[in-house]
C-alpha cells in the first residue's frame, strides 16, 4: 500500500499543473493576432463567409466560455482541426509520435551509451589528462548548435559513405533505424556533455562516503565494489538529471527533425508554426508539455522504487 | 566525519564566505581569453560596415552560390549576396539579441525573486507558483509558441526569452535572502534593532549577484544558440537580416557543393560560446578559490 | 617473548591541501598484542581517526603514507604488511557514524554476508545463514528478519551492531574502531561498549578503539595512547595514565572531564586555545603554546617518547605534574 498510495499522491498532485499548463497554452494562443476565420477561408471571403466560420469556431463567445468549450474537448481527446489540411489535430499527432519517440529512445540510449563509461573514466581519474580532455570536449559540444552538427555530420558521414540517409524516415524497418542514427547521436552529442558531468560528480561522491570505505575495509575487490557499492548509488542520480533535461531533448528533437526531414512532432509543431495553423500548435504544445510531466512523474516513481530511502509511509 | 574533522580549520567557515573577505587571488588566465575572444566579437559587431566589403543585401543574381575568391571571400549565397559580409552584419543581430536574452531575463528575475524573498507570504507564493508553472514547461517549446503568437521578430524573441528564463534568476537571489535570512548573525542583528534592509543590502546582494554573474555568461550562450535555432526553424529574426542560425539553414540545401555556407557560421557560433564559456568557467573557479 | 600482533613505526600520513602539503599523522609508532585493547584519545583534529584509515589504506585520494606497519597473527612469522594485504584478512574496521556507513542501497543481511563471501569461498547459501548467525552474535533480535531490512530502518544502535557484524564476517584478530559510540545515545553506548568486550572475550579479538571520550577507554581498553596534533604524546596502561598522567595535556584532559565523585563547586577546566591547524604546526612541543607549565626549553624540544615502567611521556618536564589528578 505505502509504494501504491506514493504513486497515487503523485499523480493527484500533477492535476492542478496540467490544468495550468492546458490555461497557458488556451491564453498564449488567444493572445495571437491573425484572424483564424480568414485563414480557413482564405483571402478572398466575403464578410458573411467569415461571420459563418467564425460562428463555427464559437469565436464570438466570451472567453471563458471559450477555455471551458477547449478544456471540455481536451479532455476527451478532441484537439480541434488543423486549419491548414483540416484533419483532426489528434490524428496528425498520432501519426507523427512514434517517429520522435524512435528519436527519443535510440538518442537516450547512445547518450548513456557514451556518459556512464566517460563519467566513470573521469571520476576514476579526476584532474587527470583524460579528465580534462573529457570536459574539454563537452564544453566544445555544448557550444555547438545541435543542428549544425547535424548538418556537419550529414556532410562528413552521410554524403561520403552513403550507409545513411540525408533526411527521411524511410519506408520499412532497416531504412527507419538507417534513417535514425544519424539524428540519434547528433541529439546524443548534444545532451552527453551534461550526463558525464552530473555522473562523474555522482560516482566522486559516492566513492569518497563511509560506505564504500566500509566496503573496502572487508577487504572487497574493486570490481565488487564498483558493481555492489558505488554504480548502485551513483547511477541514480543520474537518470534523474536526465529526466530533469527532458525539455532540453524535446527541443532538441524539435530542432534535430527539422534538419533531418524526419516527419516526427517536431517537426510537426514547426511546421505548424510557419503555417500559423493555431489548433496543430496547440495541440502540440500540450503533449509536449505533458510529455514533460510524464517523464517527470516517470522519473520520481522509478527513482521511488530504485531507492530504498525514499518514504513511501506517510 | 571524523575524517573531515581532522582537515577542517578551526574557524570553521563556510568556502563562500571567504572568498569575498580577505584573499584577492588573480582571476584564472582562462578567464582573459575568454574575454579576449568575446571582445573581438564585440569589436566586429562595432565596426561591421567597416569591416564588410559588400551590403549585406545586395544581391548579385548573375554570381549565385560562386565559390570563395579574392572578390569574395566566402563566395556568394543563393540570391547573390555576400557571404562574408552576411557573416560579418549578423555579428550586430546574434550578439546584442543573445546578450539582451539572458540580461533582461536576469534584471526580471532578480526584481521578483527579491520580492519574493523579501516579502514573503502571498507575494511569495504568487511568484513560485507562477515560476512552477512556467518551469513545468518545455522551456523551448513556450519560446516557440510565444514567438508563434507575439510574430517573429527581435522584440517578441526577447520577450519570449524574458518570460521562460527569469524563473532561475528568480530562484537564485530568493535562496539567497532566505539563507542569509536563517544565518545565526543575521538573526541577531535583526534582533538588535538592525533594518532589514541595509542586512538585505550588505550581504545579499553581493553574494547573491556574484552567483547571477558566474551564471551569466552561460546564459548569454543558451540565448544564443536558442535564437540561432529559432531562426535556423524559420520562426526567429525574418529574412533578409543575416543571421547565424539563419544562414545555416540556407545553407544547408547546398551542403555538397557549397558546404561553406552552413559550417562557417557554425564555426562563428561556436567560438563566441567558447569565448564565454571561459569566462564563466573561470569565473565560477575563481569564486570557489 | 612473541612478536605483537601488530605494530606500527613511525607512520607518517602526507595530505594535500590546495597548494600545500600537510603532515596531519607525524611519525607514530605503536602497537598492540593479540588479544590486547588500545585505547586512542585526542580531540579532534589530533590524527586519530587518519592513523587507523591509514593501517587500512582508506585514506583519500592523493595521501601519502610512510612507515612501516607490521602484522602477525600467527606465531613465529612476522610479515611488514601494505594496507591491501590485511583489509578484509586480519584486520577489520568499524566507523563512527552507522547511517552513512552502510551502504543505503543493500539489505543488512547481504553487506555482511558480502564479508563472508570475500574471506572464505562459500556457496549463497551459506553466506546467508553465517551472515544470520553473525547478527545474532552481535545481539540484534530475530536476526533472520533483520537481515532482509535496509540501513534506514534500522535505529542507531542496530546500524552499529550491523557494522560490528559485517566487521566480524571476515574473522578478524584486530578491530579497528572509529569512535564506535560517538553518534549514539548514551544507553546505547554502554551496550555497544559491553558487546565490544565481550566479543573480546569470545573470540580472542585484539581492539584499537579511537575515541575523544575518556570514559570510553577507561571502560574497554588496558593500554591508553594519548595523541596530539598528530603525534602520540603519552602511552600506558589504562591506569598508570589516567592515576598519574605525565604529559600536561593528559592531565588537561582529565581535569576537563566531569565525573561523578568530582567536586560540583569547583569550576570544569576547559583548555583554552584550539588544537593547531596542521597545515602551520609550532615548532618543538605542539602542546606548548597551550601548556601552563611551558618553559622556553619545551618550544625546542625534539618529540620523543622515554619510557619508564611502560609507561612513556613525551613531555621534557613531566616533574610539574606533582600532583596526581584522581
Amino acid at each position: 500500500m505505502g509504494r501504491f498510495g506514493f504513486v497515487l499522491r503523485r499523480l493527484l498532485l500533477t492535476i492542478p499543473l496540467l490544468l495550468g499548463i492546458v490555461l497557458l497554452v488556451f491564453l498564449v494562443l488567444k493572445i495571437t493576432p491573425g484572424d483564424p476565420a480568414r485563414q480557413i477561408v482564405g483571402l478572398r471571403a466575403t464578410t458573411q463567409q467569415l461571420d459563418q466560420v467564425r460562428q463555427q469556431l464559437g469565436l464570438n463567445d466570451p472567453v471563458l466560455v471559450q477555455y471551458l468549450r477547449y478544456l471540455g474537448h481536451v479532455l476527451h481527446g478532441d484537439l480541434g482541426y488543423s486549419y491548414k489540411s483540416l484533419q483532426p489535430v489528434s490524428d496528425m499527432i498520432a501519426e507523427r509520435l512514434p517517429v520522435t519517440l524512435w528519436l527519443l529512445t535510440f538518442g537516450t540510449t547512445f547518450t548513456l551509451l557514451i556518459s556512464i563509461p566517460l563519467g566513470t573514466i573521469t571520476a576514476l581519474q579526476p584532474n587527470r589528462p583524460i579528465d580534462h580532455a573529457v570536459r574539454g570536449a563537452g564544453l566544445v559540444a555544448l557550444t555547438m548548435p545541435s543542428f549544425w552538427v547535424g548538418i556537419v555530420l550529414i556532410l562528413l558521414v552521410a554524403l561520403p559513405t552513403g550507409l545513411f540517409p540525408a533526411g527521411g524516415f524511410g519506408d520499412t524497418f532497416p531504412d527507419h533505424v538507417r534513417s535514425i542514427i544519424l539524428p540519434a547521436i547528433t541529439l546524443a552529442i548534444s545532451i552527453a556533455p551534461f550526463q558525464i558531468r552530473s555522473m562523474r560528480t555522482s560516482m566522486i561522491n559516492v566513492r569518497r562516503s563511509d560506505y564504500v570505505a566500509t566496503g573496502r575495509s572487508m577487504g572487497l575487490s574493486e570490481p565488487r565494489l564498483m558493481r555492489r557499492f558505488v554504480l548502485r548509488n551513483a547511477a541514480p542520480p543520474t537518470i534523474s538529471v536526465l529526466a530533469l533535461n527532458v525539455g532540453y531533448l524535446l527541443f532538441g528533437a524539435v530542432v534535430i527533425e527539422t534538419t533531418f526531414a524526419l516527419p516526427g512532432v517536431g517537426e510537426g509543431i514547426v511546421l505548424a508554426a510557419r503555417g500559423r495553423d493555431i489548433p496543430a500548435i496547440q495541440g502540440y504544445t500540450l503533449l509536449f508539455a505533458l510529455l514533460v510531466v510524464a517523464v517527470y512523474l516517470i522519473a520520481d516513481i522509478v527513482t521511488a522504487v530504485m531507492d530504498p530511502r525514499v518514504e513511501i509511509a506517510s | 566525519m571524523s575524517l573531515a574533522d581532522d582537515l577542517t580549520t578551526q574557524s570553521g567557515e563556510s568556502s563562500t564566505e571567504h572568498t569575498f573577505a580577505t584573499e584577492r587571488t588573480r582571476l584564472p588566465k582562462r578567464v582573459w581569453v575568454g574575454v579576449a575572444i568575446v571582445g573581438v566579437y564585440v569589436l566586429v559587431a562595432v565596426f561591421a560596415p567597416v569591416l564588410a566589403p559588400y551590403d549585406p543585401l545586395a544581391q548579385h543574381l548573375l554570381d549565385a552560390l560562386a565559390n570563395p575568391s579574392s572578390a569574395h571571400w566566402l563566395g556568394t549565397d543563393e540570391l547573390g549576396r555576400d557571404v562574408f559580409s552576411r557573416l560579418i552584419f549578423a555579428f550586430r543581430v546574434d550578439l546584442p539579441v543573445g546578450v539582451l536574452g539572458a540580461v533582461l531575463p536576469a534584471i526580471v528575475g532578480t526584481a521578483l525573486g527579491a520580492i519574493a524573498g523579501y516579502f514573503g507570504g502571498w507575494a511569495d507564493a504568487l511568484v513560485m507558483r507562477t515560476a512552477d508553472v512556467f518551469q513545468a514547461f518545455p522551456t523551448y517549446i513556450l519560446i516557440i509558441a510565444l514567438v508563434f503568437a507575439l510574430g517573429q521578430g527581435v522584440v517578441s524573441i526577447l520577450v519570449a526569452f524574458t518570460l521562460v528564463a527569469w524563473v532561475a534568476y528568480a530562484r537564485l537571489i530568493r535562496g539567497e535572502i532566505l539563507r542569509i535570512r536563517g544565518l545565526d548573525y543575521v538573526q541577531a542583528a535583526r534582533a538588535a534593532g538592525l533594518p532589514s534592509r541595509r542586512i538585505l543590502g550588505l550581504h545579499v546582494l553581493p553574494n547573491g549577484i556574484g552567483q547571477t554573474l558566474v551564471y551569466l555568461p552561460s546564459d548569454i550562450v543558451l540565448a544564443t544558440l536558442g535564437l540561432a535555432a529559432l531562426s535556423f526553424l524559420g520562426l526567429g529574426i525574418p529574412l533578409p537580416t543575416p543571421e547565424w542560425g539563419a544562414m545555416i539553414a540556407a545553407g544547408q540545401p547546398f551542403i555538397r557543393d557549397q558546404w561553406w555556407l552552413s559550417t562557417v557560421p557554425g564555426l562563428v557560433v561556436v567560438g563566441f560560446g567558447l569565448g564565454l564559456s571561459l569566462i564563466g568557467e573561470g569565473v565560477e573557479e575563481w569564486t570557489q578559490r | 617473548m612473541s612478536a605483537p600482533l601488530l605494530e606500527v613505526s613511525d607512520l607518517k600520513v602526507h595530505l594535500t591541501i590546495g597548494e600545500r602539503q600537510v603532515t596531519p599523522v607525524d611519525g607514530l609508532t605503536l602497537s598492540i598484542e593479540k588479544g590486547g585493547a588500545l585505547g586512542i584519545v585526542g580531540e579532534s583534529g589530533s590524527g586519530k581517526s587518519l592513523t587507523l584509515r591509514a593501517i587500512l589504506g582508506l585514506l583519500p585520494p592523493g595521501s601519502v603514507v610512510d612507515g612501516t606497519i607490521t602484522f602477525s597473527p600467527q606465531p613465529g612469522t612476522t610479515n611488514e604488511v601494505s594496507a591491501d594485504q590485511v583489509r578484509g584478512n586480519g584486520v577489520a574496521m568499524i566507523f563512527q557514524e552507522p547511517m552513512t556507513a552502510l551502504n543505503p542501497t543493500m539489505r543488512v543481511g547481504d553487506l555482511v554476508a558480502e564479508g563472508a563471501r570475500n574471506h572464505g569461498a562459500l556457496d549463497r547459501k551459506a553466506c546467508r545463514a553465517r551472515a544470520i548467525d553473525l547478527l545474532r552474535s552481535v545481539g540484534i533480535p530475530s536476526p533472520h528478519e533483520r537481515s532482509r531490512m535496509w540501513p534506514h530502518e534500522l535505529s542507531g544502535g542496530l546500524r552499529q551492531r550491523v557494522m560490528i557484524a559485517a566487521a566480524l564476517s571476515t574473522s578478524p584478530a584486530l578491530l579497528l574502531c572509529d569512535e564506535p559510540t560517538t553518534a549514539l545515545d548514551v544507553t546505547v553506548q554502554d551496550q555497544i561498549l559491553g558487546l565490544l568486550a565481550q566479543l573480546r572475550a569470545d573470540l580472542g579479538m585484539a581492539l584499537i578503539l579511537v575515541t575523544h571520550d575518556l570514559a570510553v577507554v577507561a571502560e574497554v581498553c588496558d593500554r591508553i595512547a594519548v595523541m596530539y596534533a598528530g603525534r602520540i604524546v603519552e602511552i600506558g596502561t589504562t591506569e598508570d595514565v589516567l592515576t598519574s598522567p605525565q604529559h600536561p595535556y593528559t592531565a588537561a584532559l582529565l581535569a576537563s572531564a566531569p565525573t561523578f565523585n568530582s567536586d560540583v563547586a569547583q569550576p570544569l577546566e576547559g583548555i583554552g586555545g584550539h588544537p593547531p591547524d596542521p597545515r602551520a604546526f609550532p615548532p618543538g612541543c605542539r602542546f606548548a603554546p597551550r601548556c601552563r607549565f611551558a618553559q622556553d626549553d619545551c618550544r625546542t624540544a625534539v618529540h620523543e617518547l622515554i619510557t619508564v615502567e611502560g609507561h612513556g611521556t613525551a613531555c621534557i618536564h613531566p616533574e610539574v605534574l606533582k600532583v596526581p589528578v584522581l
